[in-house]
C-alpha cells in the first residue's frame, strides 16, 4: 500500500467519524427564561456536508409540550413568528443558522423552568430520515460566540 | 467692473446665501424643539397602582410594547433596554423610567410581567390595563398588534406587534421612535442626551 493511499484512507475515516450523517450541529443553546414564562427557543448552526440539500422538518424536546420550527420576521410593520410547516432547508454544502430574531426551534408550553446552566435535550428530525439528539446549554444572552457544542 | 469685483461679488452672494440658509435651519430646529408635541398621555396600572405619563414628568421615559409569552422578539428588545440601563450610572437611573407595556393583558398579570421584566433589568417597570385601555394607548403611539392562533386552543396564540422604543424627554415630549435595530449603547446615548 502506498503511503498516500494510506493517508487518504485515514483522512476519509476521520471525516466519516467527525461528520456522522453529514450534518454537523454547533453553537447550540436555549434561551433562559423567567420562572413563569411559558415559552423559549433553541438556536444552533446546522452545517450540511452532503452534496444534496436536507430539510430540518421537525424537532421535539422533553421540556416543552409542543415544539415547532419558526421564523421571526418583519411584516406589515410588525414583528411576527411564522410556523415553518414545511421545514427549513439546509443547502448542500451550506449552513443554516438558527438565531435570535430569525429561524428558531420554538419550545412551547414549558414543563419546567429553564435556568442558566441547565442542559436541555432537543431532537432534530431531517428529511433524509436522520435524527440528531442534542444536549444544549441554557444561557441568558445571545453572546454565545465563544461557545461551541459539537454533536457527536 | 474690474476682474476683482467680478470674482468677489459672486463669492459674497454665495456666502450670504449660505449664512442665511444656516440661520434658517437653526431657526427651524429651535422651533421644532419648541413645537414638539407632547407624547400621547396614558394612565395604566403598575404593581404599585395607577401610573400616568404625567406623573413621570421630570424623568426620561422609555416605552416598549410587547408581551411576556414572547420567546424570540421581546427578549431581544428588552435585552437592548436592559443593556442601555446597565450603561447608566445610579444618578442617571434616578432620571429615567423604562416601561414594558403588555399587549396581552389577558395572559400577562402584573406578577408575571414584573418577573419577566426584572429578568432584563431590575429597574425596568411594567404596565398593564384592560384590553380597551391597552388598545387605545397602543393606537395613540402608532403601535399595531394582532393575535395569531396556532391551533384550536383559544389560549394558545402569538401576538405579532410593532417593535420600537419610544423615548420621551423629561418635558413629556416624544423625542424619538427608535427601531429594534438600535444598540444598547445608542439607546443609552439617546437617553443621556435628554437627561443631561
Ligand atoms: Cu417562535
Amino acid at each position: 500500500m502506498r503511503l498516500s493511499t494510506l493517508v487518504m484512507a485515514l483522512l476519509c475515516s476521520f471525516s466519516v467519524n467527525l461528520y456522522a450523517g453529514d450534518l454537523m450541529i454547533s453553537d447550540g443553546w436555549v434561551r433562559a427564561v423567567p420562572p413563569e414564562a411559558p415559552n423559549s427557543a433553541a438556536y444552533m448552526k446546522i452545517a450540511n456536508h452532503k452534496d444534496a440539500a436536507v430539510t430540518l422538518v421537525a424537532a421535539n424536546s422533553s421540556v416543552a409540550k409542543m415544539v415547532q420550527i419558526h421564523l421571526s420576521k418583519k411584516e406589515g410593520g410588525m414583528m411576527k413568528m411564522e410556523h415553518q410547516k414545511e421545514g427549513v432547508a439546509v443547502p448542500a454544502g451550506g449552513t443554516l443558522e438558527l438565531k435570535p430574531g430569525s429561524y428558531h426551534v420554538m419550545l412551547m408550553g414549558l414543563k419546567q423552568p429553564l435556568k442558566e446552566g441547565d442542559q436541555v435535550k432537543v431532537v432534530l428530525k431531517f428529511s433524509d430520515g436522520s435524527e440528531k439528539e442534542l444536549m444544549l446549554p441554557v444561557a441568558t444572552s445571545d453572546m454565545k460566540s465563544g461557545m461551541s457544542h459539537m454533536d457527536h | 467692473m474690474s476682474r476683482f469685483y467680478q470674482i468677489l461679488i459672486p463669492i459674497m452672494i454665495a456666502m450670504v446665501t449660505v449664512a442665511a440658509g444656516v440661520q434658517y435651519y437653526l431657526y427651524q430646529e429651535q422651533s421644532a424643539a419648541r413645537e414638539r408635541p407632547p407624547a400621547p398621555p396614558f394612565t395604566l396600572t403598575s404593581s404599585k397602582g395607577p401610573v400616568s405619563l404625567q406623573q413621570l414628568q421630570g424623568k426620561a421615559v422609555v416605552l416598549y410594547f410587547g408581551y411576556a409569552s414572547c420567546p424570540d422578539i421581546c427578549p431581544i428588545d428588552l435585552g437592548i433596554v436592559g443593556g442601555a440601563l446597565k450603561q447608566l450610572n445610579t444618578e442617571e437611573h434616578d432620571k429615567v423610567q423604562a416601561l414594558f407595556i403588555t399587549l396581552d393583558p389577558a395572559r400577562d398579570n402584573l406578577r408575571r410581567l414584573g418577573e419577566y421584566a426584572a429578568f432584563f433589568h431590575p429597574r425596568l417597570g411594567t404596565l398593564r390595563g384592560t384590553e380597551e385601555q391597552i388598545a387605545s394607548v397602543a393606537r395613540s403611539y402608532g403601535v399595531i398588534y394582532e393575535k395569531t392562533y396556532t391551533g384550536d386552543d383559544p389560549s394558545v396564540y402569538w401576538v405579532s406587534h410593532s417593535a420600537n422604543f419610544f423615548l420621551i424627554n423629561p418635558e413629556g415630549q416624544l423625542v424619538a421612535t427608535l427601531p429594534r435595530e438600535t444598540t444598547p449603547s445608542e439607546l443609552s446615548t439617546r437617553i443621556r442626551s435628554v437627561i443631561n
